[in-house]
């Protein structure tokens, strides 16, 4: 209340909420109540009980003042879209939003304060006693390592996030932190993307820019076309792979035919995973194709798309253990290997072509 | 003005522990309260290089590299990802050994970056070494006991005389790699506290293969110069040396190898001292951090700063 009154002679127009000093007192008006030529002490017990008051020193003096981490404070309890008693309702119960795999739940504490709630979106219906609660945001850094079979996830936005834990009262800037930990940057790149300043690095300025073991993959690109990069994209930049959504193409003119995906913050510029694995197939497919003669029966060929799919599609180690119906199956498998391949490995006895 | 710290780190693709020692030196520093922000990036994990800045606060920031030797990584990559424009190696002035830091700014966010030399070549790094053959050996007078006449302290592990090996990569791609192993090993023997001090290497010579040649000592402490465990500290050397036939069944500390007990520190960027060269290199750069300074030193014992 101090700081509103204090703040009035340079006026306040927030969500809402305007407060002036004139000669012949405070004006105080809200959507719903508008006082004018109070004293100061009328203007404190107007603005006592109204929510507007506590919802602008929240935004003013508590909650983190940098654009990034204000506006997306701001979007998680859908402040730019609801008036302030519709969002007091709403976060008196809780008002949750997913970030990638995150679950985030806004809740008021007190009328000028706010805790944050983050779990796994999974984790939704899980009840507290069940999850290990946090406290410091930085153990979002070890919590996003692993994935639930304990596998190193060496992409953070990969949609592996492990389950099983929550902050249940983080304060405005540790949740953003925690964000961050799980999803580094993504609160800063979405927002240059709303205020229409992301900057954008596309497939082929990224790869000129490679030095080192990398620079190999300058020579990918060889001027005819953008098939490859359509490759690259649908292998590790589809949803199922990475939650950010692909903003970048080919080149500034050349658009990718590959879905960019759903995700609520974009991807800049191709990552050190893509970049890693683009050097591989860089080699790869600098061979040339040759001609093999298998014999396979319908049901076999049949049988190597299966086990292609399951692999890339990471259902191998889904698929039941008696599960012989299943082309990809463990058992059907092995029956094929051991039918096909001789001594050395090689398919149908078929020696691989240098 | 907020001045904030970003420590930039190779991480790994493959090595869920790689990015462990920039946490926790990370972590003691953000402690100290020296920064109003402290940041760890990686090439090879996230918050990438690329985008380390963009999510600093401050419009200061002190670069700090958690690389061993200055080269590809100190002098191309980093600059390039930061996008440090006006970035070139001559600003550093360095023989190869004598990083400082530039004043530059970044591109994308228009900060101001002091851009400092790695941790690995600054003379704090030889203080660190010797703390990891402390700590390895659970002595804080390791390699001194000549100099004591209490006879309590002969009593200790380092009854026979203490030699310490340096081991580094080698030149592979950068000349640098070598030079900043045999620049710490020469100041630690400056230093008269082991009895012996050499610099070896995985892939020149001399070969940490055959450690026991280079010594006299009947105790050898030996220290990789890596910022993280891995592959190399935790696989490869260990079985040149002869600690064990496989990197899987583990060796003892110390290790017995032709007649010499090896005490094998593993990597010397876990040493939680390491802490004190970041903040070092970002106060040689300008950053108000004394007393961080004095209390990361205090709390991983080393005792007060030695000041040069």
């Amino acid at each position: 209340m101090d700081a509103l009154v204090a703040t009035a002679p340079d006026g306040i127009d927030f969500d809402g909420l305007r407060v002036e000093a004139a000669e012949d007192g405070y004006t105080f008006e809200t959507p719903d109540d508008a006082a004018s030529g109070l004293d100061e002490a009328a203007l404190r017990e107007t603005a006592a009980e109204d929510p507007h008051v506590g919802n602008w020193y929240f935004w003013h003096a508590v909650a983190p003042q940098t654009d990034a981490r204000w506006a997306f404070l701001r979007w998680l309890e859908g402040a730019e879209e609801q008036s302030v008693p519709e969002r007091y309702d709403a976060l008196a119960d809780g008002l949750a939003t997913e970030w990638g795999q995150l679950r985030l739940t806004v809740s008021l504490d007190g009328d000028a304060g706010r805790s944050y709630d983050l779990c796994h979106v999974d984790d939704a219906a899980t009840p507290a006693a069940e999850l290990d609660a946090h406290e410091d945001p930085f153990d979002a850094r070890d919590i996003a390592k692993h994935d639930d079979d304990g596998d190193y996830r060496p992409l953070k936005t990969a949609p592996s996030l492990q389950t099983g834990w929550q902050f249940p009262e983080l304060a405005p800037a540790d949740v953003v932190e925690a964000v961050h930990a799980f999803y580094p940057a993504t609160v800063q790149n979405w927002h240059r993307e709303r205020e229409g300043t992301l900057d954008v690095d596309h497939w082929h300025e990224t790869v000129s820019r490679q030095t080192g073991i990398y620079g190999v993959v300058r020579t990918w690109d060889r001027g005819e076309g953008y098939e490859h990069v359509n490759w690259v994209a649908e292998a590790c930049c589809d949803d199922s792979q990475c939650l950010k959504r692909r903003e970048w193409d080919y080149d500034e003119e050349t658009a990718l035919d590959v879905d960019g995906g759903d995700g609520a913050f974009p991807c800049r510029e191709p990552c050190s995973l893509v970049i890693a694995a683009a050097r591989q197939w860089t080699k790869l497919e600098g061979e040339q194709a040759q001609t093999y003669e298998f014999e396979l029966t319908p049901s076999e060929k049949e049988q190597v798309e299966d086990i292609i799919d399951a692999v890339a599609d990471g259902r191998a180690d889904d698929i039941r253990e008696a599960d012989v119906y299943d082309g990809a199956n463990r058992y059907r498998t092995r029956f094929l290997r051991a039918k096909l391949f001789d001594d050395e490995g090689n398919l149908t006895g078929v020696e691989t072509d240098d | 003005m907020d001045q904030a710290l970003v420590i930039a780190a190779h991480g790994s693709h493959l090595n869920a522990e790689s990015s462990t020692p920039t946490f926790a030196h990370a972590d003691t520093i953000r402690a100290t309260g020296a920064f109003s922000e402290v940041r760890e990036s990686f090439w090879k994990e996230e918050p990438h290089f690329r985008e380390a800045l963009r999510t600093v606060d401050a419009e200061e920031v002190y670069l700090v590299p958690l690389f061993i030797s200055e080269g590809y990584f100190t002098e191309q990559v980093i600059p390039r990802e930061f996008r440090l424009a006006e970035w070139e190696p001559e600003l550093w002035d360095s023989d190869g050994t004598s990083a400082n830091s530039a004043t530059l700014t970044a591109e994308d966010t228009g900060q101001t970056v002091h851009y400092c030399g790695p941790v690995g070549t600054h003379d704090s790094m030889s203080d660190v070494i010797v703390q990891r053959a402390k700590s390895v050996t659970g002595d804080p007078d390791v390699g001194e006991v000549s100099e004591s006449g209490d006879s309590e302290a002969r009593r200790t592990p380092s009854d026979g005389g203490f030699g310490l090996a340096v081991v580094g990569h080698g030149t592979e791609r950068n000349e640098n790699s070598a030079k900043a192993i045999e620049y710490h090993a020469d100041r630690i023997a400056e230093m008269d506290r082991f009895d012996e001090v050499k610099a070896l290497f995985m892939d020149e010579d001399p070969e940490v293969d055959d450690v026991t040649d280079f010594f006299e000592s009947e105790d050898i402490v030996v220290v990789p110069l890596f910022v993280a465990d891995g592959y190399h500290t935790q696989e490869d050397i260990p079985e040149d040396m002869g600690l064990c036939e496989d990197y899987r069944d583990g060796w003892g500390v110390p290790e017995t190898v032709d007649g010499h007990d090896i005490w094998y520190a593993g990597a010397v960027g876990t040493e939680p001292l390491m802490a004190d060269v970041v903040l070092e290199r970002a106060a040689d750069a300008g950053a108000d951090v004394s007393a961080a300074i004095e209390q990361v030193r205090g709390e991983s014992g080393a005792g007060s700063a030695a000041g040069d």
